[in-house]
């Protein structure tokens, strides 16, 4: 008999409980304020999915509202999608069922990628008709936003890459903090100088090169290397300094072995921990948004921050990327769609979005206002003009997929760099 | 030995081994709980620490807050529990027809029931998004509900392999008593495998409840999102707010513990195939 | 209510007075009617999709043309879908047993009777409900070779612990240790199947003074095989489709060098990062013939070890 009951008790149990969250959401949904999807008499309603959270949603909801009140015909609708950063299955099967919003926000970089397979509307028609100025934006910005010739985003924000250093540790070890490693040389010897053990076992490391930012883009264009010809839209990976940049990694993973130091940043939303803000590691690659996660997880780090060293100790570079405002294939209402994407490109939008979410613009203007009093923010906007954007090509996740495991193949061992490369070169290349 | 010391010897043994076991699979649970009531400072503290400092009950209140805890949790539960509801009364009686009555197609048609499990669900979203779409279903959380009352293989396979369980002499019995294959499956056979519909019912409950994609993809109005939706918004590239998310899904586990706590006592052993039959 | 199900299932039969077979043909289908219509509604017009889109070069967003079998002969010469399928396979010949025989174990030990027994249950149950993401990130640290704490314990009774996640030869026993903390479903499962197994066989052996190991072997592993057999074929069926875990551990790069690349992640990254779905497609089909050889086997060998009471 016991079972009997005890299964009684379980469906009472889920009845029960049905009840009370019932009860207690109807409750609750008289006092709590929920946004509603609202289509304001005698306006447009122009949806929007963002993937935003936290004070980028509110930056971006007042440029929506700036908008919305600015005029009598439109209204923007922002709309939070849920996904996570890279995957936007939401987004994806929306185009596909030909149900899309009318706007979305997207990543730069897979622009060319949706572009080549016919799923965004083209922004030349509009662009052309009211004279917009793309050439207000970074070169590299506006290159990432163009496919066969043809523009299908407009730019919103954008990073840049530069060395991060731990000041306090450098002065422990007898180097200068305010003067960090300018060359590859002066970077080999300030991370042998910031690795400790201790009885046989790594305490610290000085850095590895291939964690955070460190991506093959980011030494490969420190190398003095390129990827990408603009004029013959030709990939050009096995590059001589791109060999090189590799094989330097791969000496270095000779060095401290791979295995042992490799471990930290490989998980999802695992930024937090990042080894350089518990200073296990003194020094890394990385952005400006690792900033709000010193500040909030270690702000006592005394940090600075550099151009990535070069082989010459001079003529850096960067790359960057950002996020964008597209109108996906079968968008409804696209003049209206249009009207809001100059705003938030304009000088205006721009300003209100990055500052609230301290962000850096994609104008150049924009960002001296903003940023110029800040010693570690200024380094970010002083190296944007010789930053570079990734190849805008069809095939730009599966190269960046092929460049990442490349890294791993070398650093742990299997193949030469450049037979590496030039297997990753075919293999693109085959999928033109 | 007298077999009481050495009942007792054997409750020892059991209890050493089970409360070993257990601290290591509380680990996890353990890590999710501590995080929820830390600082967000001290999440990512380095070695870890397990016991927070200062105890932030308030981060409950503020996670509550931050979405609107209440109206996705009431959304969630009204697809967990009528797609679970829809698994109780499908599953059992298919599976009661694959593993008691003999029917022509029957091997056919549950070999079919495997073989769907098979194909990674990855290809088939699209077509069955598009087949959603054509039904003016997206947008709602039918895609999420209804699917449950027509069966699902992982239920149907499991309820399956419990009724083959059960002796045929009963349902022998009970035909000879005049007794029609509905009555026989609904009085004799259907209480018999209580506790695996249970369990089916446990398994359908934390698979709605905690389902990422599916809101993901049909859920598209802020108004209906469910709580997995709403854990998202914890994250961010700035910086994501653990505490809270892991007090969110802290208290998204305790329906289903409670569920667990109360449903495992039917997995008592003793059931008594004769006391039943009358 | 029940009256008058049974009215109408009596008048069907009657309608259709045929041989005894027939009847219970015609009950047969009628109670599995549910799942029938389920199944050509949900399932097959996805189904069928799928194995259409595996012929052709459809990308999700277009049609693509019929490119025949262009897609299989390809996947023949890919190199990581080659390193996929290993991976894959050493992950579930090496998962699916210990699972197994840890799983029945504790739930032998989770059916005892005694105080406490229903906090215990529960507690090997927590893993599961611990959402993915933490999962990780915790494992990371644990596992981490130069900071972490399994690595420190190691150290302490004088073992220079591996790489774990950081080496090639460790990641893939790295994640099978990690999969078998998520035993708890399994368990239930098992546990409910202890449940079924009348005392009646007990208190027969008792009264024949067998021993517990006697005991374990003649009535309660016997009588678990229809559970066993259960967790056994979807056990492999979801060691096949393996990808959360790894997903979200290594953020989808199934680093290092590829060693947790499991098949299903490649199959995700063509339908979704690199707009592939005809391809992904006919990796989901021969995924579908690799698990069907499979459990066909099982099912071949269950006829020897599969005891149904019902027999």
């Amino acid at each position: 008999m016991m079972n009997v009951t005890a299964y009684k008790r379980s469906l009472y149990c889920i009845g029960f409980s049905t009840i009370l969250i019932t009860a207690g959401c109807q409750t609750q949904e008289a006092t709590e304020e929920i946004e509603v999807p609202i289509s304001v008499e005698g306006k447009t309603t122009v949806s929007y999915w963002h993937n935003l959270t936290g004070r980028g949603q509110e930056a971006l909801e007042q440029v929506v509202e700036d908008f919305n009140r600015s005029q009598g015909e439109i209204f923007v609708q922002a709309i939070y999608s849920a996904s996570s950063e890279g995957d936007d299955q939401r987004l994806l099967t929306a185009i596909a069922g030909g149900n899309p919003p009318d706007l979305a926000h997207f990543d730069r970089f897979k622009v060319a990628q949706y572009a080549s397979e016919n799923s965004l509307e083209s922004l030349t028609p509009f662009i052309e008709r009211d004279q917009f100025e793309m050439e207000k934006y970074y070169d590299y910005a506006s290159l990432e936003t163009m496919y066969d010739d043809e523009y299908y985003a407009i730019p919103l924000t954008t990073d840049s890459r530069l060395l991060f250093y731990n000041k306090d540790r450098f002065e422990e070890v007898g180097l200068d903090p305010e003067n960090p490693p300018a060359s590859i040389n002066e970077l080999e010897d300030a991370i042998e100088r910031l690795t400790t053990f201790e009885s046989g076992n790594i305490k610290q490391i000085g850095m590895v090169p291939w964690t955070a930012q460190g991506w093959f883009y980011t030494w490969g264009w420190a190398f003095g290397g390129e990827f990408y010809d603009e004029e013959t839209g030709e990939l050009t990976l096995t590059d001589p300094k791109n060999v090189e940049a590799l094989e330097w990694l791969v000496s270095f993973a000779e060095k401290y072995d791979a295995a042992t130091i490799t471990s930290f940043d490989t998980a999802q939303g695992s930024n937090e921990m990042d080894p350089f803000n518990l200073e296990l590691y003194s020094m890394k690659i990385d952005g400006p948004f690792a900033i709000s996660n010193i500040k909030q997880y270690n702000p006592d780090l005394n940090f600075g921050v550099t151009p990535i060293p070069t082989p010459t100790g001079d003529q850096f570079s960067t790359w960057s990327g950002g996020m964008s405002l597209i109108m996906p294939k079968g968008a409804k209402n696209q003049d209206e769609a249009w009207e809001f994407m100059k705003y938030f490109g304009s000088e205006e939008g721009q300003r209100t979005f990055n500052e609230m979410d301290n962000q850096m613009s994609v104008i150049d203007t924009v960002n001296e206002d903003l940023y110029r009093d800040d010693p570690i923010m200024s380094e970010f906007i002083d190296i944007l003009p010789q930053s570079n954007a990734r190849p805008p090509i069809a095939n730009g996740q599966f190269l960046w997929n092929q460049l990442d495991k490349m890294v791993e193949y070398a650093i742990h061992g299997r193949g030469e760099s450049e037979e590496l490369l030039k297997k990753v070169h075919k293999r693109v290349n085959e999928r033109q | 030995m007298s077999a009481i010391t050495q009942k007792r010897m054997k409750t020892i043994y059991a209890h050493s081994v089970l409360i070993l076991a257990s601290v290591l699979f509380l680990v996890p649970f353990i890590w999710m709980v501590s995080t929820s009531l830390k600082p967000l400072t001290q999440v990512f503290s380095f070695p870890p620490e397990f016991i927070p400092r200062p105890i932030q009950w308030e981060n409950y209140v503020e996670a509550t807050k931050y979405i609107p805890f209440w109206k996705y949790t009431f959304n969630t539960a009204v697809i967990t529990i009528l797609s679970t509801i829809g698994v109780m009364i499908s599953c059992p009686i298919v599976a009661y027809s694959f593993a008691k009555l003999k029917w022509r197609g029957r091997n056919v048609l549950f070999v079919i029931t495997i073989g769907v499990m098979m194909i990674p669900a990855q290809v088939t979203m699209i077509p069955l998004f598009l087949l959603f779409n054509q039904l003016g279903w997206v947008g709602t959380n039918l895609p999420l509900i209804v699917p449950a009352f027509f069966g699902v293989p992982f239920s149907i396979f499991l309820l399956r392999q419990f009724f083959k369980g059960l002796p045929d002499t009963l349902r022998e019995a009970a035909k000879i008593d005049g007794a029609s294959e509905w009555r026989i499956y609904w009085q004799i056979m259907f209480p018999l495998a209580r506790p695996a519909v249970l369990a089916i019912a446990l398994f359908q409950f934390m698979a709605s409840w905690t389902d990422f994609l599916g809101p993901l993809i049909y859920l598209t109005n802020e108004t209906s999102y469910t709580l997995s939706l709403g854990l998202q918004q914890f994250q961010n590239q700035q910086g994501s707010q653990w505490h809270m998310m892991m007090a969110v899904s802290t208290l998204m586990t305790l329906p289903i513990i409670i569920l667990f706590f109360f449903m495992q006592k039917t997995f008592i052993r003793g059931i008594t195939f004769t006391g039943i039959k009358g | 209510m029940k009256t008058g199900q049974k009215l109408t299932v009596n008048k069907k039969m009657a309608r259709a007075p045929k041989s005894k077979r027939s009847n219970e043909t015609l009950t047969g289908w009628l109670f599995a009617s549910p799942w029938v219509i389920g199944l050509l509604l949900f399932f097959a017009y996805p189904l069928i999709s799928s194995i259409y889109y595996s012929f052709t070069d459809y990308s999700i967003f277009q049609a693509g043309d019929f490119v025949g079998m262009s897609n299989y002969k390809e996947l023949m010469t890919d190199e990581l879908f080659w390193i996929s399928i290993g991976n894959t396979i050493y992950f579930a010949v090496l998962f699916v047993p210990l699972s197994i025989i840890f799983g029945v174990a504790l739930a032998m030990v989770l059916n005892m009777k005694i105080k406490g027994m229903s906090v215990y249950r529960t507690i090997f149950f927590l893993p599961t409900l611990v959402p993915h993401v933490a999962l990780a990130i915790l494992w990371i640290w644990l596992l981490n070779p130069e900071f972490g704490l399994i690595n420190a314990g190691l150290e302490f009774i004088g073992i220079d612990g591996p790489a774990w996640l950081g080496s090639t030869f460790w990641s893939k026993p790295s994640l099978i240790l990690m999969s078998l903390w998520g035993m708890g479903q399994a368990i239930i499962i098992y546990l409910a199947g202890l449940g079924d197994i009348s005392e009646e066989y007990y208190e027969a052996a008792d009264v024949d003074g067998a021993s517990f190991l006697q005991k374990t072997f003649k009535i309660t592993l016997p009588l678990l095989t229809p559970v066993i057999f259960f967790n056994l074929v979807m056990g492999f069926i979801g060691a096949f489709q393996q990808f959360t875990l790894p997903y979200t551990m290594t953020n989808g790069s199934g680093s290092p060098a590829d060693s947790l690349t499991f098949y299903v992640m490649y199959l995700y990254d063509n339908a979704f990062n690199y707009f592939r779905m005809g391809y992904a497609s006919a990796m989901a089909w021969i995924l579908f013939i690799i698990i069907m050889g499979l459990t066909a086997f099982v099912f071949w060998t269950s006829k020897r070890w599969v005891h149904y009471q019902g027999d």
